[in-house]
């Protein structure tokens, strides 16, 4: 059976997501920061009436020793954060903002797959985007076990190298506060 | 089941046993019978049954059929609606509403008790459910309905009557229209249709019916050419059932109308037969709606009405957006469009209101019950039940007043035999009343009973171990009043099953905070209490409303803030700085007029970087001081401390900054913020999922200009900044009515237990001086106030009063229009009240006085400024004066305090002054001496003739 993969890079590595999740893939706009929020989180958008959290994958995947630096329960915000997050989709044109779907707008092919998406579209904030894959399951492995979060689901190999899958449902769960993902 | 089917039925239910609750207290109370009130009791009752009945709700027939055959005989006249049959109905109505609920109900029971009301031969039998089937049934035609309303009267004959089991092929029946009406009908006439059934078969549509009737089967069957076999007399109908009326009855019992889905299926359009029925068909026809015959409503489920809400909210964001991008005075197209926008967005905004009467209505019934309980006996009224508020709130706000009027009952509506003792009548009374006041509501809650006994809270307290003997003793009564609010406070010594478990009154005032109100008590010990809670219209973080925001800019970054928190906003000069905010045990606070506000920094709360406008660069910097009144330091308070003797002048790299004093709660704040951008309406949008737990913020929104801004919520900066805000001593409800001529007054207090009053409106400003200030030459004082040099007096010096002890502090009061500067010094104490009508109003005003008032437990001498300050500079008012020959004034004013205040500045040499009541008097003067005045002073609001006519 064989998958669309979206793919793009975050912090020079190539992951990717089902392609149907996807709504669509944006220029960056003007990141509202939220003071006080879980620093992964790059603040607020609004597109075309819809507003959506900004997640800044490239926080969420970076390496071991930046991740232990991440404390979701502190959520306290620097002066370097800010100052950074300020910058993002006003400076940085190599990055690209996903939307993600809610589940109420997913396609109908999600839908068949059992996607169990979010209660309201998010956003990612990604480098660069690839393209999209179709792989075959025969190249889909496990993830290594050295990985040290579970926001990888899968590996696939293809031609020119390695394609991280990564869950966005994993993530989402791991920045909402305890509970707050029972709600509604 | 169809759950939506169910769900709708449920909620049709509930409302319609809601009316019939009403109507049930509404007739007891009137005492009369009223047929119109009983016959719809009766209908709601009937069309309940009908509904259960098709939804196969067994329990509910059963209950509902009693409930209604109880209810046939008041209506019939056979029975009054005695205390004993309201009671027994409203069980039966409570009952009804569990079984909805899905909970369970001793329905027998019930139904025995319901009987037991009824005369023994009118007693009814359960036998009539409408069954039709819910997937195919497109006809209904109930024979419940005929069979239930028919039997009731005819009770001394049907012993005579044979039951006969009919089962034969449609197409056999002759005479008949071939679906299930017209068979139904054609039976009818020759007695009562039990049940029928009509299925299909190999030999076509097989009719199966039963049949109630005093013919013999043999003319039956001639008449409808049956076959024997196709006729069997079944056993009389049992008349035992009667007896035991709540036992099940077998399937075959019930009365079942089936049409299968090929036959021509047409709705009910022929004459019914019975009148009674005949309403009942046209409801069922009708969707079977109870509330049908309610108007013109609909039931909408809530979540649609919110998507509703949410679309027209960001339409509106929209069309901000785009007028602020585009011109589009010209295009009228564009202008109907916005205007359509607007409208629509208020009246799905007006969906959410709800009348507060629905909410008031509710505790009728509790009240009549708990005071039958208690055998007390209690007068429940409600007033201003068409005031609105937002669902939401009315929703939060139950559960609170349910708790209050509860109480109001257990505790504070004494025994009727206690009551007659005090020389009160022996109906306690309990009232709610709702009006609006300054943008909110007032919802009190009245009652004319004990009252609360300050003494006994007080020792009770203490008991408890609730405050300390020396803090009670210190304590004043408004405060020991508030104790009754404390976690753990009751004083009824027994509690009992009603109330009085102290637990209670402390979750009443957190509910009704949490949706931003306050609650306030006023009692007079032996005549009543009144609680009044202050609730906002709506809650202003609900989702899509369109509310008028404030725009911030703190450390580069915007946020909008809701205007009705504004108190108001103060510029700061970065030269007023330090005259202004103070340090208070490490934490800067404000001192606004005669307040001292706690100062939160916007962005210590958010955790952003001060930043500053470096003067000479106007580059923008991070400021590192800790503290405002810490110019120089980064490091600790010490180190602050040690430094301060350098800080001099003004703040030489902090813009002007902009403190926003927020009313939280009747309680005063202010933050500090380095910019306000400008005012917006706006609609909230909350805050997506995973920044929904960011704490300070209640929503977002979009400006114009298109940009994400968040909402800052007051409460959560309350809260993360772990402010105690107490409540202000001088605020107080103006319980009762709110008269419109209220007017501000200052209040202050001269030498001990001597007040003064002056309006708010003639004064520019107050200020406190310290004494040493205050520069004395010869007799005469003066002081310094910015550039001006302002001669002071003091009230002694003008007016009989006890002088002013010596202090170190005054406050500065300096009049509006007055010829030349001068300052007041008037005494500590001072604060603002709203003032009614309620002025004795002195004749003589030459003495500085223009009345007095009494006003919380003082008498208040009202100040005339003017008088005061003509005698403090007599020349600098004569020179006035004598510009100006003799001038007529016709002052019309209905009010007679402001007539006299008015008159009071106009009584000075030159001006002759008439004084009428209103504008037709006024009118008449003018018309018969046209030439006469020359200045004509108007109040607008005046009876008979306005202002303006």
């Amino acid at each position: 059976m064989n998958a669309d993969i979206c793919g793009f890079m975050v912090n020079g590595y190539r992951y990717g997501v089902p392609v149907f999740s996807v709504e669509e893939i944006v220029r960056p706009l003007p990141i509202t920061p939220v003071p006080g929020s879980d620093r992964r989180l790059a603040g607020i958008i609004s597109l075309r009436g819809v507003s959506a959290a900004v997640i800044d994958l490239r926080l969420c995947l970076a390496d071991r020793g930046e991740e232990s630096d991440h404390s979701p329960s502190t959520g306290t915000l620097n002066y370097l954060d800010i100052s950074r997050i300020m910058k993002i989709g006003r400076e940085d044109h190599g990055c690209r903002l996903m939307l993600m779907e809610d589940r109420f707008h997913l396609c109908q092919e999600a839908a068949e797959l059992n996607i169990q998406a979010f209660d309201e579209p998010v956003a990612l904030l990604v480098d660069s985007m690839d393209r999209v894959h179709r792989v075959r399951s025969t190249v889909r492995h496990p993830p290594p076990a050295n990985l040290s979060h579970d926001f990888i689901t899968a590996v696939y190999e293809l031609e020119d190298g390695f394609l991280s899958e990564i869950s966005v449902l994993n993530i989402l769960n791991d920045l909402l506060p305890a509970g707050g993902g029972e709600q509604s | 089941m169809d759950e939506a089917l169910a769900e709708e039925f449920k909620a049709e239910s509930l409302a319609a046993l809601a009316q019939v609750e009403r109507h049930l207290l509404r007739l007891e109370s009137s005492g009369g019978v009223d047929a119109e009130t009983v016959d719809e009791i009766f209908r709601a009752v009937h069309s309940i049954k009908g509904g259960a009945g098709f939804l196969d709700l067994n329990d509910l027939v059963t209950l509902a059929h009693h409930a209604e055959a109880l209810m046939d005989e008041v209506r019939k006249g056979n029975l009054s609606l005695t205390p004993a049959i309201a009671d027994q109905m409203l069980a039966a109505v409570d009952g009804l509403g569990c079984l909805l609920e899905g909970e369970d109900a001793d329905v027998a029971d019930l139904c025995r008790r319901l009987n037991g009301q009824i005369p023994a031969a009118a007693a009814p039998q359960i036998d009539g459910i409408a069954r039709p089937d819910v997937e195919t049934a497109a006809v209904e035609v109930d024979a419940s309905e005929a069979s239930a309303l028919d039997r009731v009267p005819a009770s001394p004959s049907v012993s005579a009557v044979t039951r006969y089991c009919i089962e034969a092929p449609l197409a056999q029946l002759r005479g008949l229209p071939d679906c299930a009406q017209g068979i139904f009908e054609g039976f009818s006439k020759i007695g009562e249709v039990c049940s029928l059934h009509i299925r299909p078969s190999e030999a076509g549509q097989m009719v199966e019916l039963e049949l109630q009737s005093e013919m013999p089967a043999d003319i039956i069957a001639s008449l409808y050419e049956l076959h024997a076999g196709q006729l069997v007399p079944a056993l009389p109908l049992a008349k035992a059932s009667a007896a035991v009326p709540d036992r099940p009855q077998p399937a075959a019992d019930q009365a079942v109308v089936q049409v299968a889905p090929s036959p021509p299926v047409k709705s009910i359009s022929s004459p019914p037969p019975a009148p009674p029925s005949s309403q009942a068909k046209e409801k069922k026809s009708s969707g079977g709606h109870a509330a049908a015959s309610e108007g013109s409503s609909m039931r909408v489920s809530t979540r649609l009405l919110d998507e509703l809400l949410e679309a027209t909210g960001n339409m509106v964001m929209a069309r901000n957006q785009m007028l602020s991008r585009y011109n589009f005075q010209e295009d009228i197209s564009f202008a109907v469009l916005s205007r359509c926008i607007t409208e629509m967005h208020k009246s799905v905004v007006q969906q959410r209101m709800q009348h507060i009467g629905s909410l008031f209505e509710r505790f009728r019934r509790p009240v009549r019950d708990l005071a039958n309980k208690l055998g007390k006996e209690v007068e429940f009224q409600a007033i201003g039940a068409d005031i609105e508020l937002d669902r939401t709130i009315i929703e939060a706000f139950a559960d609170p007043l349910n708790h209050m009027v509860r109480n109001a009952v257990d505790h504070a509506i004494e025994d009727p035999a206690v009551r007659q003792e005090r020389g009160k009548s022996r109906v306690g009374r309990i009232m709610l009343r709702a009006y609006h006041q300054s943008g909110e509501v007032i919802v009190e809650i009245e009652d004319d009973g004990g009252g609360i006994d300050h003494e006994r809270v007080r020792s009770k307290a203490i008991d408890k171990g609730l405050i300390s003997a020396e803090k009670a003793r210190a304590m004043s009564p408004r405060e020991i009043l508030h104790l009754i609010f404390s976690p753990g406070f009751s004083t009824k010594d027994q509690s009992t099953d009603v109330s009085g478990r102290g637990v209670g009154m402390d979750v009443v005032k957190t509910n009704v905070e949490r949706i931003g109100g306050a609650v306030e008590v006023h009692t007079n010990l032996g005549a009543g209490t009144i609680f009044a809670f202050r609730l906002p219209l709506t809650q202003t973080v609900v989702s899509s409303s369109l509310i008028s925001a404030i725009v911030v800019e703190v450390a580069g970054q915007r946020f909008v803030l809701p205007q009705t928190a504004v108190n108001e906003i103060i510029q700061i000069d970065p030269q007023d700085q330090r005259d202004y905010i103070k340090q208070l045990d490490g934490e800067d606070v404000y001192q606004l007029r005669d307040k001292v506000l706690a100062i939160v920094h916007l962005e210590d709360c958010l955790s952003l970087e001060r930043t500053f406008l470096h003067p000479l660069t106007g580059e923008v910097k991070l400021d590192r001081r800790s503290r405002i009144a810490d110019r120089r330091q980064t490091e600790s308070h010490e180190n602050a401390q040690r430094f301060a003797h350098q800080r001099t002048g003004g703040d030489r790299r902090r813009n002007r900054q902009t403190l926003i004093v927020l009313d939280f709660r009747r309680a005063l704040f202010g933050i500090l913020v380095d910019a306000v951008v400008g005012v917006e309406e706006v609609v909230v949008r909350s805050t997506p999922k995973l920044l929904q737990s960011v704490p300070g913020f209640c929503g977002h929104t979009v400006l114009g200009d298109g940009s994400v801004v968040m909402m800052l919520d007051v409460a959560g900066i309350v809260e993360k900044r772990g402010l105690r805000l107490h409540d202000l001593p001088e605020h107080r409800f103006q319980a009762k009515s709110a008269l419109k001529t209220a007017q501000q007054m200052i209040t202050f207090e001269n030498a001990p237990g001597e007040f003064f009053a002056i309006p708010l409106m003639m004064i520019t400003l107050i200020e406190q001086i310290a004494a040493k200030d205050i520069h004395r030459i010869g007799k005469r004082e003066y002081y310094q106030l910015k550039d001006a040099t302002i001669p002071l007096l003091r009230l002694e010096e003008h007016l009989e009063v006890t002088p002013h002890r010596e202090v170190e502090a005054y406050h500065l009061i300096l009049p509006a229009r007055v010829p030349k500067p001068l300052g007041i010094l008037v005494g500590s104490n001072l604060r603002i009240a709203d003032f009614s009508e309620s002025f004795d109003a002195h004749n003589d005003s030459k003495n500085g006085v223009v009345g007095t008032a009494y006003y919380e437990g003082h008498v208040v001498t009202l100040v005339d400024l003017y008088a005061l300050a003509e005698r403090a500079m007599p020349e600098a008012f004569a020179a006035q004066q004598k510009l100006s020959g003799v001038t007529r004034v016709l002052l019309a004013e209905d009010n007679k305090f402001f007539a006299k205040l008015v008159s009071s500045y106009l009584q000075i040499p030159g001006i002759e002054l008439e004084v009428v009541e209103d504008g037709q008097q006024a009118w008449d003067l003018l018309q018969r001496q046209r030439e006469y005045f020359d200045f004509i002073i108007s109040d607008i609001e005046m009876p008979r003739m306005n202002g303006f006519e």
